[in-house]
């Protein structure tokens, strides 16, 4: 039997009760699934939960390592994807009802990667329809309905990786891989009070991926760590021929948590009064307050006032209107649940070509004056969100809500990484999120393991109902003592 | 800038109109008080009226707008309204001529089977 407590472990811990087989692969995948199918009712975090495939892979890891192979770190270790990365013979739904059906007859590059490592693959994690590229102004827009935060039932996850936040977050799994084009990952992690790393554009191959936005989308890892998300990151970033956007960059240089003191390390004051939680500010100011404690020199900076949003917005638009232009012609887009998908389209005829060109040209100046920001500073720390976790049934249409900083992260391919800073209004968790320049993640990753070094939010849990030991079907022929590990 | 509602939609990557919150003044000057009201209200008339003939958006309201319902087109008024704020900073943004846009065009190299 597995206690639940061993399900919250991070990565790093469970790879090492797998390698010295305190716990075996199969018995670990046996429990999420069984966590799977007690909460999942009630979270709607999973679109497609795959538990043969998962005990074919779990039987195949265990035979592996007890066999002296050993495929590294997430060798035998469960996790979950984002439904709109390709994985063959297993539906794809991109979170939507024209695709409710679909089965692709591949898998996306990332898929092999983790299979390749050795990851068991739980299922399919539910998504906002279309990774919410055709609008949406409420978290039911997805073929599985709105995903529930386990912070707060009657909260909302954020989106579009809803099912990622809210697996990692009620450890339905110990990792997941959720994809941004524009806030996708940092906010469900900041919401579901989880860690979440959104990568240099083209580090991560999107083939077999969605495409949503073809200069804006990311694949990159949720997690309960900053140190588990390092490890997965490691895994699938690299260049792919396939993915005609990625990078030839070397691959990132492992994270030094201790060089974070000589870092030059900023941060962004946003403007609280104009927008946001109050309750947000506060705890984003303690956990500046806490690295400055803990030694590390803080200086503040401000953002290149510079039209990110608009370029942003207009990229996006023109890119999303033709990524999705089967979906007007067949009519699909009238299938979907958000009222306005089939009428963005008409709305983007509104960006002409040369709007579109300008704004590549704008992206420009913007990459130029994010380089030199980062000539300046190392890391740039600003809230993840400026608010908590939204009511599950609210319409976005009632918030003032504007991301300045996301847009120039995602506008520039920069990398961004959120990690739990404390709690805001109603004990909902509230993120602090440390963006560095192209191909810096290590110097993000640095500081958030520094972060979870000095304080313990991220070992925080939902405060959801137990669901208590969980029983194992089956025997493995392992010795399994996990309460013997656990302190 | 005040910041918009349906900027929610956008930040959490989305929605391929507004990102900007069209303040009153800024609907009043692209469609007129009424129509600036109706887009910020909840939604009454089925039948909203139509935007100055001479203005951008009324030409571009007055080629698509035709198969649409009059909720729809209430919808689409207030995002395209939204989507101009961002195109007026793109459009009025000063770049010089040697700024490229971002990315690059490159030439496609063959791949054959055996160079793989």
């Amino acid at each position: 039997m597995i206690a639940d407590d061993i399900l919250y472990k991070p990565v790093t811990e469970l790879s090492k009760m797998v390698r010295a087989r305190q716990v075996s692969p199969v018995e670990l995948t046996r429990a999420y699934l069984s966590r799977i199918e007690a909460l999942n009712p009630v979270l709607s975090a999973f679109a497609t939960i795959t538990g043969d495939l998962a005990l074919e892979q779990a039987r195949q890891a265990e035979r592996e390592i007890a066999a002296g192979r050993n495929r590294g770190p997430l060798h035998g270790i469960p996790y979950g994807a984002k439904d709109l990365v390709a994985t063959k013979g297993i539906r794809t739904t991109w979170g939507a009802r024209p695709f409710a059906d679909r089965v692709i007859d591949d898998d996306a590059a990332i898929i092999r990667k983790l299979r390749g490592a050795g990851a068991v693959l739980l299922g399919k994690l539910a998504m906002i329809e279309l990774a919410g590229g055709l609008g949406y102004s409420k978290g039911e827009s997805s073929l599985t309905g709105a995903a529930h935060n386990p912070w707060a039932l009657d909260r909302w996850t954020c989106g579009s990786s809803s099912g990622s936040g809210a697996a990692v977050a009620a450890a339905l799994v110990p990792f997941a891989i959720g994809s941004e084009t524009w806030g996708s990952i940092i906010c469900p992690s900041s919401f579901c009070g989880v860690s979440g790393l959104r990568p240099t554009f083209g580090r991560v191959s999107r083939q077999g991926a969605m495409a949503l936005s073809w200069t804006l989308d990311k694949l990159g890892p949720m997690a309960r760590s900053a140190r588990d998300c390092e490890i997965v990151f490691d895994h699938i970033q690299g260049h792919d021929p396939d993915d005609p956007y990625s990078s030839d960059e070397k691959p990132a240089p492992a994270s030094d948590p201790g060089s974070v003191k000589t870092l030059k390390v900023a941060y962004l004051k946003l403007d609280f009064d104009k927008q946001g939680d109050k309750s947000v500010e506060k705890a984003f100011l303690l956990a500046l307050e806490d690295l400055r404690r803990a030694g590390v020199h803080l200086e503040e900076a401000k953002l290149p006032d510079l039209p990110f949003e608009a370029a942003a917005s207009v990229v996006l638009t023109a890119e999303v209107a033709t990524a999705f232009e089967d979906l007007q012609r067949s009519g699909g887009a009238r299938d979907l649940v958000s009222p306005d998908a089939p009428l963005s389209f008409v709305v983007a005829r509104a960006v002409t070509g040369p709007d579109f060109v300008k704004a590549q040209r704008v992206r420009t100046v913007c990459q130029k004056a994010m380089a030199d920001l980062f000539a300046r500073h190392d890391v740039l720390l600003y809230p993840g969100e400026g608010y908590t976790a939204f009511p599950i049934d609210k319409d976005f249409n009632d918030i003032a809500w504007s991301d300045p900083v996301g847009a120039a992260g995602n506008l520039c391919g920069l990398p961004a990484f959120a990690v739990p800073c404390g709690f805001g209004a109603d004990e909902l968790p509230v993120s602090l999120t440390a963006m560095t320049s192209a191909f810096e993640e290590n110097k993000g990753i640095s500081l958030a393991r520094f972060f979870q070094g000095i304080t313990s939010w991220h070992l925080k849990r939902p405060p959801l109902l137990p669901v208590g030991v969980t029983p194992l079907a089956g025997a493995t022929g392992w010795d399994v003592s996990p309460r013997a590990s656990v302190p | 800038m005040k910041l918009s509602r349906r900027a929610v939609t956008r930040a959490v990557i989305g929605a391929p109109v507004m990102l900007f919150a069209a303040s009153v003044a800024r609907l009043e000057s692209l469609l007129g008080w009424k129509e600036a009201r109706a887009a910020q209200a909840p939604a009454p008339s089925p039948a909203p009226e139509e935007a100055p003939a001479d203005s951008a958006l009324g030409r571009f309201l007055a080629r698509e707008e035709e198969e649409l319902s009059g909720e729809e087109r209430r919808r689409v008024r207030r995002q395209v309204a939204q989507l101009e704020q961002a195109l007026k900073e793109i459009r009025g943004f000063k770049v010089t001529n040697d700024v490229p846009p971002s990315g690059t065009f490159k030439a496609l190299r063959t791949r054959r089977p055996h160079d793989r």
